[in-house]
């Protein structure tokens, strides 16, 4: 006997003292060699159906002694294969999801299929049969083996399989809240019919469960009833649901459909209330979250019912993508409607043709949008041949609508924009005889005189006139700007320029510190040529506004070049960052954001030396401090400044003792300006000291104020 | 994408195939045992068509009004009178319930009810109250949907606002601009589809970052693109100096060329992505200037905004150019504005900034209006949570402040399906709790992209293993507010 024939036997007696003993339980590892039964099984039905027009081939031809060795192997293969598909088979089976009479009925057959494709083996090799008889055993073993593999079939996708037509055809009920109706009916029904009843219905008992009835449900499968009345929450319905989700227990299995949250929610709560096929909603209070989900579910589904249906059909999606361009975009309206939206972008890109070539989608076009393109009423002729089309926009084209009454062919088209066109009252009355219900026509050349003649006309439109400004109303100017606002430390020839957005409105400006208005303070025409520290208020004017309130910006020179800087007394250790060039760095702080723009200090006051390049002549010093009240920053009390050869050799030059507020006011960088005697000074120490003392207005009365410098300047 | 990694997969020159072909096949074969669903797909994705709205949608585009720092409910549009007539009687247990508090008020001793130092008064047909603050929006209360009983899970700022622009606290999650991008693509490829505007007010100002307009693991091109106020609106835009207009076209050109030949070669779908961001980057050159050009501004135009909408950068410019862009086809308009953490001088920052807002927001709805898009664009205004009714810090005759009060507060939405001239939900007496109609941020969003056309529980991404949804889990449609 042949090697392959004598495994062939082995493993089908190994079947069969399987099938006779019976053995339980079985490890799980083995259980998992029984997914290969779907893999193996298509196998020896794909070798015997092979071997049909192999042995008829055989037959009539003259040399057939390889095709004869071909076909003998191709047997011996498809009985050892068929073989090893039952063994994995019965591993498979032993999973016990499958409807037991059914199993048991495709477990005989199939046996009974490998012994006899053995007996053919034994047939062709040993007897060598006349073909006649070959045939009429072949045939019959190709019968035998189609009902078995129909059989296997029906197992795994249920009895109706060959005879399937879709779910969505059959009739599914739809979710309903409706008082008369049972919570079983309107609630829980829904969900099973759609998740559920696929795998779990008479014809094919998944785990010997059907769901389609309540007595079935409440009946249960191999795992016992699916409900349990003692302790409702751990029904077998339930369980399975919401285990996690790569358990193989999970139900609906990966890969189906699964509950929605609502969904789940309605069965839990009709599960929790005892789960009766019979309770009416009526007998739910009102605010009952079940009766809620469940109509939130129902209006659901309606809703989708609501979208507009169209007639035409949907344009060819090659011919959509081949007109889409960056120009020209053909969006449809959503995934489950022919019509198309079009719009167009670029306006120097726009060309007539660009909507002429849109002929092809002409039926599907329900919005169309040409706004901003440099078009006339030339388009009207184009847009007439669009039968479908419901709103328009032409907004900010030139579109004069002189030509409007041929839009009387668009019988759907019900909204027209043509705001910021030169539209005239003469179009408006066109649209009479037309399906057009709304028309925009913000700041086009219709009067409102004129408009009021036409609406008792036209009473079916509606027209939009949009915002007209109240003339009695006067507005305040926006404050004057300089260009450059963020940049306050400027090089010595640099000019200060500044703006109004308005075009035609005025400045005036100081450099004084006092209030400019529309008649004090110098007219602004042209640069502001700065000294060392400017502080510029300006205001802006118009005819027909009131004036701005002043903007206020200070700008630096930048002074004396500074060589080095030293810390005499290291600033307080949160407000240390980059201490060593903060003072010179050239920029400037903000004074809410106190960050490594400044340096701060508390506990003791701020002293500072500084190495001068050359020894040049000096006559001012400027401290830039912050003003923040609510965050504790205080002007200093006392700045008193220190000036000499070297550090061993100094003299008090200079002090001023700024103003103290009376009150919180507003944040602000205050440079303050110390005199002192001229002279020429290689170096100069700065002390600027804190406020020890709160005054009692200020929450932090009797507490230390801070001191916050950002730059020091000398001049 | 799928497909086009299937396309790359596919590709294989000889060389590549050699390479990989020692060790592929065996551990191909290994593969297909072992990781079945990253081979073959997952199969429990749902495959939604993105670039489309699954259903009509009722809008096609968002511009989000986002009132940064929180403004109090109880000086804007939740009247409660109660609170003025208990004006500083302390907080009843009741109502407080034992809620959580911020550590700027728990320690507090007492919690005293302050009522509005503003006054209400109804308007339109719809009879909304409306403060005196917002006159302009007052006249418009007909258009607007106002939500009273919006609640959120956060108490603090970055939090909160993180949950209201991602659906969830922690950060690094997708926009909500960016997965209205992911789901319904660009209208107009010559623009991001997702862009956000920054301003500051007057008053007591909360942060804003780049994380709130994230894409977090969607694509990059669905990040919001920031346009500021500077001389350069979108950095990098502009050609550098030097540089013309067509010697730029030039480059791109050969450019393209090189990548095409390269991706002859490699298939790699990131390069065909490249070419076309570089394209519409060169589009976006003549269409953003166009934009953002504040000269040719009518009088009609400035009076609506008001006049500082020719100031760049303020809240009425940055209305003024969301109405440009949202009319160009730009999906997703963020506009954020600081100033409104009122808690202390309350009376008079939120006058300061109202007076920034009011005008421009109603000009905003207004203009909408009058060129026939307020149907189609659906409009937001609102901060991340509500302000407490009891005062934080000193009460005294002139001034109060209002802490943080996740539990309830009101925003307004207004334009396409929305149902126009409607107070949704209510709050008790005392402006604390929700009585009627909760609306959760979840909720909210699930409303939104429903009205954009899109089931906000098929909208998924799946990262680390799992899918993932603006709404999270949760998201109930509010039926309430739609037309």
């Amino acid at each position: 006997m042949n090697r392959l024939s004598a495994c062939t036997v082995l493993v089908l007696l190994l079947v069969l003292g399987w099938v006779i003993i019976d053995p339980q339980p079985i490890p799980s590892g083995w259980l998992s060699a029984g997914r290969l039964h779907p893999v193996l099984l298509h196998l020896p039905i794909a070798l015997v159906l092979l071997l049909l027009p192999l042995s008829i081939l055989e037959q009539s031809s003259h040399d057939a002694a390889a095709l004869r060795q071909l076909n003998s192997t191709i047997l011996r293969w498809s009985a050892f294969l068929s073989s090893l598909t039952a063994l994995a088979g019965l591993l498979l089976s032993s999973s016990g999801e499958y409807d037991a009479t059914l199993l048991n009925t495709h477990k005989w057959w199939s046996i009974g299929l490998c012994i006899s494709l053995l007996i053919l083996v034994y047939l062709r090799e040993y007897l060598d049969v006349r073909p006649q008889i070959w045939n009429l055993f072949f045939s019959l073993q190709i019968v035998a083996l189609l009902i078995g593999s129909h059989q296997g079939g029906s197992l795994t996708h249920g009895s109706d399989f060959l005879s399937f037509t879709p779910q969505e055809n059959k009739s599914v009920m739809p979710f309903s809240a409706n008082d008369s109706i049972s919570i079983w009916a309107g609630g829980v029904q829904p969900i099973l019919n759609t998740k559920c009843v696929a795998c779990h219905n008479p014809n094919k008992k998944k785990g010997e469960l059907d769901l389609t009835q309540f007595a079935s449900l409440k009946t249960g499968g191999k795992s016992g009833s699916s409900l349990d009345a003692t302790d409702p929450l751990n029904s077998e319905l339930l369980k399975r649901i919401v285990l996690e989700m790569k358990d193989e227990k999970h139900m609906p299995p990966s890969g189906k459909p699964q509950l929605s949250p609502s969904e789940l929610l309605i069965l839990h709560a009709w599960v929790s209330k005892g789960a009766s096929p019979s309770t009416l909603f009526k007998e739910l209070t009102p605010t009952d979250s079940l009766r809620s989900t469940v109509a939130e579910l129902s209006a659901g589904s309606t809703e989708k019912k609501d979208e507009t249906v169209y007639a035409f059909d949907a344009a060819n999606s090659s011919t959509i993508s081949d007109l889409n361009n960056p120009f020209r975009r053909i969006i449809p309206l959503s995934a489950n409607t022919p019509a198309l939206s079009v719009r167009f972008f670029l306006k120097e890109h726009f060309t007539l043709s660009l909507l002429q070539e849109c002929s092809p989608i002409a039926e599907q076009i329900v919005d169309l949008n040409l706004s901003g393109m440099p078009c006339g009423d030339e388009v009207l002729d184009v847009i007439r041949q669009f039968p479908n089309l419901e709103k328009l926009n032409l907004n900010g084209t030139n579109v004069t609508g002189k030509t409007f009454s041929s839009i009387a062919s668009n019988k759907h088209l019900q909204i027209i924009s043509v705001s910021n066109t030169p539209v005239t009252i003469a179009s408006l009355q066109q649209l009479k005889g037309t399906a057009v219900k709304k028309v925009f026509i913000w700041n086009t050349a219709v009067s409102s005189n004129e408009l009021e003649v036409t609406k008792k006309q036209l009473p079916r439109i509606v027209f939009e006139t949009g915002y007209t400004p109240d003339p009695s109303e006067v507005l305040k100017l926006t404050s004057p700007r300089p260009v450059n606002t963020e940049r306050t430390i400027i090089a010595a020839n640099e000019r200060i320029v500044l703006r109004h957005p308005l075009p035609g409105a005025s400045i005036r400006y100081t450099l004084d510190g006092s209030k400019p208005d529309s008649l004090n303070g110098i007219l602004y025409k042209e640069p502001i040529e700065p000294s060392p520290i400017t502080r510029i208020i300006s205001v802006a004017f118009n005819k027909g506004w009131l004036n701005s309130d002043p903007s206020d910006y200070t700008y630096f020179q930048k002074g004396i070049a500074v060589d080095s800087v030293r810390l005499l007394i290291p600033p307080h250790e949160r407000y240390r960052k980059n201490e060593k060039e903060v003072l010179t760095d050239l920029k400037k702080g903000y004074p809410e954001i106190l960050n490594m723009n400044w340096l701060g200090y508390r506990e003791q006051p701020l002293k500072a030396g500084f190495y001068l390049t050359t020894v040049p002549e000096i006559t001012k010093v400027v401290v830039s401090a912050a003003d923040n009240t609510g965050a504790y920053v205080f002007p200093p009390s006392k700045i008193i400044i220190r000036g000499g050869d070297s550090p061993q050799h100094l003299r008090t030059i200079g002090m001023l003792q700024p103003d103290q507020p009376t009150g919180y006011r507003s944040n602000a960088v205050i440079p303050y300006i110390v005199p002192i005697n001229k002279g020429n000074y290689a170096y100069i120490e700065v002390e600027a000291i804190n406020v020890t003392s709160l005054p009692a207005w200020h929450g932090g009365k009797g507490q230390k104020a801070w001191v916050f410098v950002d730059e020091v300047f000398f001049y | 994408m799928e497909q086009q990694e299937k396309k790359f997969r596919l590709n294989v020159t000889r060389r590549r195939f050699l390479t990989g072909a020692g060790l592929g096949i065996g551990s191909a074969a290994l593969g297909t045992l072992l990781f079945k669903d990253q081979l073959f797909g997952a199969h429990d994705v749902q495959s939604l068509p993105l670039g489309i709205a699954q259903f009509a949608p009722k809008a096609k585009r968002i511009i989000y009004l986002f009132q940064n720092g929180a403004p109090s409910q109880l000086e804007t549009f939740d009247y409660k009178p109660l609170l003025n007539k208990m004006h500083g009687e302390e907080l009843p247990a009741s109502i407080r319930m034992g809620q959580r508090l911020t550590g700027m008020t728990a320690y507090q001793e007492k919690f005293p009810l302050v009522g509005s130092t503003f006054e209400f008064s109804q308007h339109g047909q719809s009879g909304a109250w409306v403060s005196e603050l917002f006159p302009h929006m007052a006249s418009i209360v007909d258009e607007l949907c106002f939500i009273r009983s919006m609640n959120t899970e956060a108490i603090n700022h970055d939090p909160a606002l993180t949950f209201f622009q991602t659906g969830a606290q922690q950060g690094n999650r997708p926009s909500m601009g960016a997965w209205v991008s992911y789901g319904l693509g660009s209208e107009n490829s010559n623009m991001p589809s997702f862009t956000v505007l920054l301003s500051r007010g007057r008053g007591n100002g909360q942060g804003v970052y780049s994380k709130l307009w994230t894409n977090g693991f969607l694509d990059s091109i669905h990040q919001g693109v920031v346009f500021s106020s500077g001389e350069d609106p979108v950095l990098y835009l502009n050609n550098p100096p030097g540089h013309d207009r067509q010697s730029r076209r030039d480059m791109l050109d050969q450019l393209e060329q090189f990548n095409a030949e390269s991706f002859e070669t490699i298939g790699d779908p990131e390069i065909n992505n490249r070419i076309q961001q570089y394209e519409m980057s060169y589009r976006m050159q003549s269409a953003v200037p166009e934009l953002t050009d504040l000269t040719k501004e009518s009088d009609a135009t400035i009076k609506l905004y008001g006049p500082d909408c020719l100031v760049p950068g303020t809240y009425a410019a940055n209305c003024l150019l969301a109405r440009k862009l949202s009319e160009s086809g730009v999906r997703f308009v963020q506009l954020y504005h600081q100033g409104w953490d009122t808690h202390g001088n309350l009376a008079g920052d939120m006058r300061m900034q109202a007076e920034d807002v009011d005008r421009a927001s109603a000009g905003l709805i207004k203009d909408l209006k009058q060129r026939g898009l307020l149907d189609e664009t659906l409009v937001i205004w609102g901060g991340e949570f509500g302000r407490t009714n009891y005062c934080q810090g000193k009460l005294d005759a002139q001034n109060y402040g209002r802490d943080h009060h996740p539990k309830c507060f009101t925003l307004w939405v207004a334009g396409g399906g929305i149902r126009p001239g409607t107070v949704y939900g209510e709050t008790d007496e005392f402006g604390y709790n929700i009585v009627k109609d909760p609306v959760s941020v979840h909720d909210f969003h699930a409303t939104l992209l429903h009205l954009m056309g899109i089931d906000h529980e098929q909208l998924t991404y799946r990262h680390l293993g799992r899918r993932y949804r603006l709404t999270d889990v949760a998201g109930n449609i509010v039926p309430g507010i739609i037309a």
